[in-house]
């Protein structure tokens, strides 16, 4: 059918048409069959992907829901499935080395995540398993802030200011379906006097027309809780509808990942931090009196060398 | 219509020539010697500074794919999002790049070796 109507006014022998009409024949009938191929294979990839990806989410839940039933658990509900490797993470818990640095406990973030003539307002509640003082330190270790999420692709401290804050460059790469976007970010990052963190997109100087970002951590006894909002106003194109609707789905995946990793290295410092502590004190139960105060000055000052 | 088939020809020889060109990178005889010299002296337990300071040890393709203990370093296929080459192209910052210290530092060949070889799917080959 597509020959009869590409080659319609292509004679047989030859005549009426000659050799351009031929090749007028040939493009037609690769235009078609692109087209068709584009119709059959890429809308169909297009479209479901994001049920395929959702199904994908709600599988890895379901996995989630089943650990958390069990009475030991030893990995975070809030591990990041996309890029785990998750023969090599099982074979690790099993290592003696790493079994006392595992999260203790499993909690879901609390995502919303709502949009605005351009603006995404982003509101996560999370539980973390490790004191206080150790999700602050991870959040403002600027410069292992790649370990947060391996989105961050590029990140760089460019300068310090009297007032515990700090200018930070991220880059970032943002994927919606098939497309992936890189955005880049400088902020001004503050330690707040309440222990409190809060970023301020400096938009000169990133992709972004505005955007504030306010962490506050709550601590009580060896876990918090951290609520994070923000308000970030992206300044590239985001088709509307579906483009909101990926973006979306993208950065729920990406806050979760990042509150997993945050999770699991606060977690190991606070597990570090604690058998340094005991190192130390096995150490000081071995020698005479008068060393044992400065051994427990020692003890309280890990916490600040144990990079 | 001759000098559109020649065209196509032409693109095909291109895209065919790329394909050839594309070298598998192998751990054993291209990755592992850059790793042996430039970063097991320090990722090596149970002394070796980026050891203990991070847990990654490079004893062995196991261990490394293991990574540290906040996380693994090196997604297979995704050179870009992947800790190792973000540490040694410098993307984290110059003060981050590895190795550090006194170890010598990667030459670009190298850092591209071990960029083509997680992005080829970071395999024991």
């Amino acid at each position: 059918m597509w020959l009869m109507f590409c080659c319609r006014e292509v004679r047989p022998d030859g005549y009426g048409g000659g050799m351009d009409r031929v090749s007028k024949c040939f493009s037609c009938l690769s235009r078609i069959l692109t087209r068709s191929v584009c119709t059959s294979i890429l809308i169909p990839a297009l479209v479901l992907s994001p049920l395929i990806q959702a199904e994908e989410s709600t599988k890895v839940s379901r996995f989630t829901l089943q650990r958390e039933k069990t009475p030991e658990p030893v990995v975070s509900s809030l591990a990041p499935r996309k890029h785990d490797v998750s023969n090599y993470t099982l074979q690790r818990e099993k290592t003696p080395e790493f079994s006392q640095l595992q999260p203790r406990t499993v909690t879901l973030p609390e995502i919303e995540i709502a949009e605005n003539s351009g603006a995404y307002h982003i509101k996560v509640v999370a539980v973390i398993a490790a004191p206080a003082q150790f999700v602050r330190k991870v959040l403002t270790d600027y410069k292992h802030i790649y370990r947060l999420n391996p989105s961050i692709i590029e990140s760089e401290v460019l300068g310090r200011g009297d007032d515990d804050s700090a200018m930070v460059r991220t880059r970032v790469i943002g994927c919606a379906a098939y497309f992936c976007e890189e955005l880049e970010r400088v902020e001004k990052v503050q330690l707040l006097p309440s222990g409190n963190i809060v970023a301020e997109i400096v938009p000169e100087k990133s992709q972004f027309k505005s955007g504030i970002t306010y962490w506050q951590i709550k601590g009580f006894g060896d876990r918090c809780e951290v609520t994070y909002n923000a308000n970030l106003e992206p300044d590239i194109y985001i088709p509307p509808v579906v483009g909101k609707f990926l973006v979306k789905k993208s950065i729920r995946e990406e806050m979760q990942i990042s509150f997993a990793n945050l999770e699991k290295i606060s977690s190991v410092l606070a597990a570090r931090d604690w058998q340094q502590d005991n190192q130390f004190v096995d150490r000081c139960d071995k020698v005479e009196m008068p060393m044992r105060v400065s051994c427990a000055e020692g003890a309280s000052k890990n916490l600040s060398v144990m990079d | 219509m001759f000098q559109r088939l020649q065209l196509s020809a032409t693109l095909l020889a291109v895209m065919l020539s790329g394909c050839a060109t594309n070298q598998v990178v192998s751990y054993q005889s291209d990755v592992a010697p850059i790793l042996q010299e430039k970063c097991r002296q320090c990722h090596i337990p149970p002394d070796g500074a980026g050891y203990v300071s991070t847990g990654l040890s490079m004893e062995s393709y196991d261990t490394l794919m293991r990574g540290t203990m906040f996380g693994e370093v090196i997604i297979p296929g995704d050179s870009k999002r992947s800790v190792l080459n973000k540490l040694t192209e410098g993307r984290a910052g110059e003060s981050m790049r590895m190795p550090h210290g006194v170890a010598e530092p990667l030459t670009a060949e190298e850092i591209e070796v071990l960029k083509e070889w997680v992005d080829q799917g970071a395999i024991y080959n």
